[in-house]
């Protein structure tokens, strides 16, 4: 397993170094202020209210990528001749996916987390919403990242992409429409193993 | 071989394409909503409350009245049922806050992990803060360390705090009690910087244990207003007089003695709608001071609407200094009907009689008020302003777009979802008309659930047509017959979505025409699965000869099989 998933991490490793130059640079935006390092101050919530929007599209683009390349270079179909099951590609696919989410999430979370509890404690009880904020976006890339998933199993171009942006647009807006609670929370988990189910159905039945 | 409905797929699947389609349709929605605030003329109400002035200027012809004036603010309103905006909105206040007030870095927050009110202070010390915390507020009393001896809030609901309140004050659901808790930070602390008296116990005074037998059930409670989610509100004008200032004519005001307080009282307002005086001192149960307007929606009049039935009201006491003492002398309420539309205002005088009212429904407003535009009713808008019907009539199109379930669910759970938490729920609608129907329901219960399925009739209809078509199709491919049942109801429960579900989640087999039946059967099968007939072979029948062996196989084996033969 740990085979597969370093295999896939290889196929994945522009994913994975953009995932990690995002974080580090949305880690070092959320930082600055503490430093007292100025920054022009539209660029800098441009960059915070963008980023987490483009990490969706990324996350979901992912999915796509993951899929999508797979069936084109029939990775699987060359994967299979060597005694490696389905579930075990499909398995090493989803964790590879989740690290390089986790790789992009973890800094900016503790970053965040770190200058709330330490620079700006006045408004700490904004650490209550903060982490509701934090689960919502998290599911969210889940549920993105699923959503990739499910869409990229296909020979065509444009579904993959256009289909899973337009698919996107109003899962996005659950964000506005619900705000950061707990019944959001539970809209975007039970999303994401929608269609994570959905993909696996597909991939499963597909002829190598 | 039949094919079978595979549950989890479908689940997954429907679920999906059910989320997506209630998204758009909530968006569609959402822009009607602002389309119908946006018809209106009406921009408020102004209400002249009667016994407020002295009795010497009351009839004077120069003097100005006090007056309410309550603007409408529906288009915040409607935007304040968002998520996004209650999210951040209730950030201070509300049912999720637990941060009550902060100035100089000073705070006074509640902490639900210990269930006590902390008064605290943050310092800079270098780049960092660090947090002193002067002393924890418990039911039980006050400390300046946590401990279990002050006891825990369990669901408390607290007053908002205003720089010159002297008090905030806390009411617990479970613990059926009011607390009276010092808020002024220049009384707690004297002098700048200084360090808190430790006279701590004269800060902190409990009320009596409400008896549980007394249908009394506050929901929100405060010393100067309470609001939820009006965006224009109540705004209060004192009595002026006409006078002539650098040659213009300018209102002075006078009599300042009155002003928005609560006076004597706390403010509390019950679940059932209905408005009581808290008597400040003794934390006892004091009065009735009035209750919300009743509104008119689509359906008919909602007589004394509950807190959470609309998205927003507000009320604003008001009381007169006497002899150095602040006293009750009414108060004003406004309230909004659930569709946003509808905006009515009433004012109870200091013994909880209603003195004036006013809405901006049509042929309804009393002497005492005026209402500022032309009348604002959902009927009236929808049916008579221009533009109202093509609203009206779009908003049937998009209301029959929502599967059957979801609708006849939004009459049945219509009062389980608060306002305005409603306004942002994506399966169950509590303002579409199935909705609405449901609050008259409580009248005319058989009536009302008949009229539902009237409005909803074009939506069952259609599904019931894709049911058909889903079930017959279903059979043609091959599910078995209780598969294809399923399916119909599926279909006939979710309407459209169910009907794209079935589309996604069938098989994508190639199927050929059967010679037999003339209808499409599986190449997989032995048998058509419609008609039960094998393939047609004759076509493909075997030789009477054939060729064994090679003609050049000169092998001993290939010799041996020709002589045989």
């Amino acid at each position: 397993m740990m085979t597969l998933i370093k295999r896939e991490l290889t196929d994945m490793s522009l994913f994975l170094l953009a995932s990690a130059a995002a974080a580090t640079a949305f880690a070092a935006v959320l930082i600055m202020p503490v430093f007292d390092i100025r920054m022009n101050r539209d660029f800098w919530e441009f960059l915070v209210t963008c980023l987490p929007v483009m990490s969706v599209v990324f996350a979901a683009a992912l999915g796509v990528s993951q899929m999508y390349f797979d069936r084109m270079r029939g990775v699987s179909t060359f994967l299979c001749t060597h005694s490696v099951r389905k579930e075990h590609i499909f398995a090493a696919r989803c964790i590879a996916g989740l690290i390089i989410i986790l790789v992009w999430f973890v800094p900016a979370f503790l970053a965040v987390q770190w200058t709330f509890a330490y620079h700006w404690p006045v408004i700490f009880p904004a650490l209550a919403i903060f982490h509701k904020i934090s689960a919502v976006f998290f599911l969210g890339l889940l549920a993105a990242y699923s959503l990739g998933l499910s869409r990229g199993w296909t020979s065509g171009k444009i579904m993959p992409t256009l289909g899973t942006l337009v698919l996107l647009l109003p899962l996005m807006t659950l964000v506005i429409v619900k705000g950061f609670c707990a019944e959001l929370m539970l809209l975007l988990a039970v999303l994401a193993a929608a269609c994570l189910c959905r993909a696996w159905s597909v991939y499963k039945s597909s002829s190598l | 071989m039949n094919y079978k409905i595979r549950p989890l797929e479908t689940f997954a699947v429907g679920f999906f394409v059910l989320l997506v389609w209630m998204v758009v349709l909530f968006w569609g929605e959402f822009v009607l909503k602002i389309a119908a605030a946006n018809i209106s003329s009406s921009s408020g109400i102004q209400l002249y409350p009667e016994g407020l002035l002295q009795p010497s200027l009351e009839n004077d012809p120069n003097i100005r009245p006090p007056y309410f004036d309550c603007r409408a603010g529906r288009g915040d309103a409607i935007f304040y049922s968002l998520g996004i905006v209650s999210s951040f909105a209730s950030f201070p206040f509300g049912e999720d806050a637990v941060f009550l007030w902060s100035r100089d870095n000073v705070s006074i927050y509640y902490d639900r992990s210990i269930g006590n009110l902390v008064y605290c202070k943050y310092m800079k010390v270098k780049k960092w803060y660090e947090q002193e915390i002067y002393f924890y507020v418990g039911p039980e009393g006050i400390s300046k360390t946590p401990n279990e001896s002050i006891g825990r809030f369990v669901e408390p609901v607290f007053s908002e705090i205003f720089t010159d309140c002297r008090g905030l004050f806390v009411y617990d659901k479970a613990l059926r009690r009011f607390f009276r808790v010092e808020a002024n930070w220049a009384r707690v602390y004297p002098e700048k910087g200084g360090a808190p008296s430790m006279d701590l116990a004269r800060y902190f005074y409990a009320g009596p244990v409400i008896e549980p037998n007394l249908p009394f059930m506050p929901v929100q409670i405060g010393s100067q207003r309470i609001v939820k989610g009006f965006g224009g509100g109540i705004s209060y004008y004192g009595p002026s007089r006409k006078g002539n200032q650098s040659g213009h004519v300018q209102l002075v005001q006078i009599q300042s003695d009155i002003g928005t307080a609560a006076g004597q009282y706390l403010l509390v307002l019950d679940k059932s709608g209905g408005i009581m005086g808290v008597d400040r001192q003794t934390l006892t149960y004091s009065k009735f001071l009035g209750r919300l307007p009743s509104v008119l929606s689509f359906f008919g009049r909602v007589d004394n609407p509950a807190p959470y039935e609309t998205p927003a009201y507000e009320i604003v006491p008001i009381s007169m200094v006497k002899d150095g003492r602040s006293e009750y002398q009414g108060l004003c309420a406004t309230v909004m009907a659930k569709d946003g539309l509808d905006v009515s205002a009433v004012f109870y005088d200091k013994d909880g009689k209603i003195s004036a009212s006013s809405s901006t429904s049509s042929g309804y407003w009393s002497r005492q008020s005026v209402t500022l535009g032309g009348p604002s009713d959902s009927t009236y808008m929808l049916t008579e302003r221009p533009g109202g019907p093509l609203v009206l009539t779009i908003k049937y199109f998009f209301e029959n777009l929502y599967p059957p379930a979801m609708s006849v669910a939004s009459f049945f759970a219509s009062d389980l979802l608060k306002a305005p938490a409603g306004g942002r729920s994506i399966f169950i609608k509590p303002d579409s008309f199935a909705g609405m129907l449901a609050d008259t329901a409580r009248q005319y219960p058989f009536s009302a659930f008949w009229q539902m399925w009237l409005f909803i009739i074009p939506s069952v209809i259609v599904s019931f047509a894709l049911g058909l078509t889903a079930m017959r199709s279903a059979g043609a491919l091959g599910y078995s017959k209780q598969s294809s049942r399923v399916w119909f109801g599926i279909v006939l429960l979710f309407g459209i979505p169910g009907f794209i579900t079935y589309k996604l989640c069938r098989p994508k087999e190639v199927m050929i025409t059967c010679l037999f039946c003339g209808k499409g059967r599986q190449t997989v099968l032995d048998r058509c699965q419609n008609c039960g007939k094998g393939w047609d072979t004759s076509a493909i029948k075997a030789p009477d000869w054939r060729v064994i062996d090679s003609p050049g196989d000169t092998t001993e084996t290939g010799e041996k099989t020709a002589e045989k033969i």
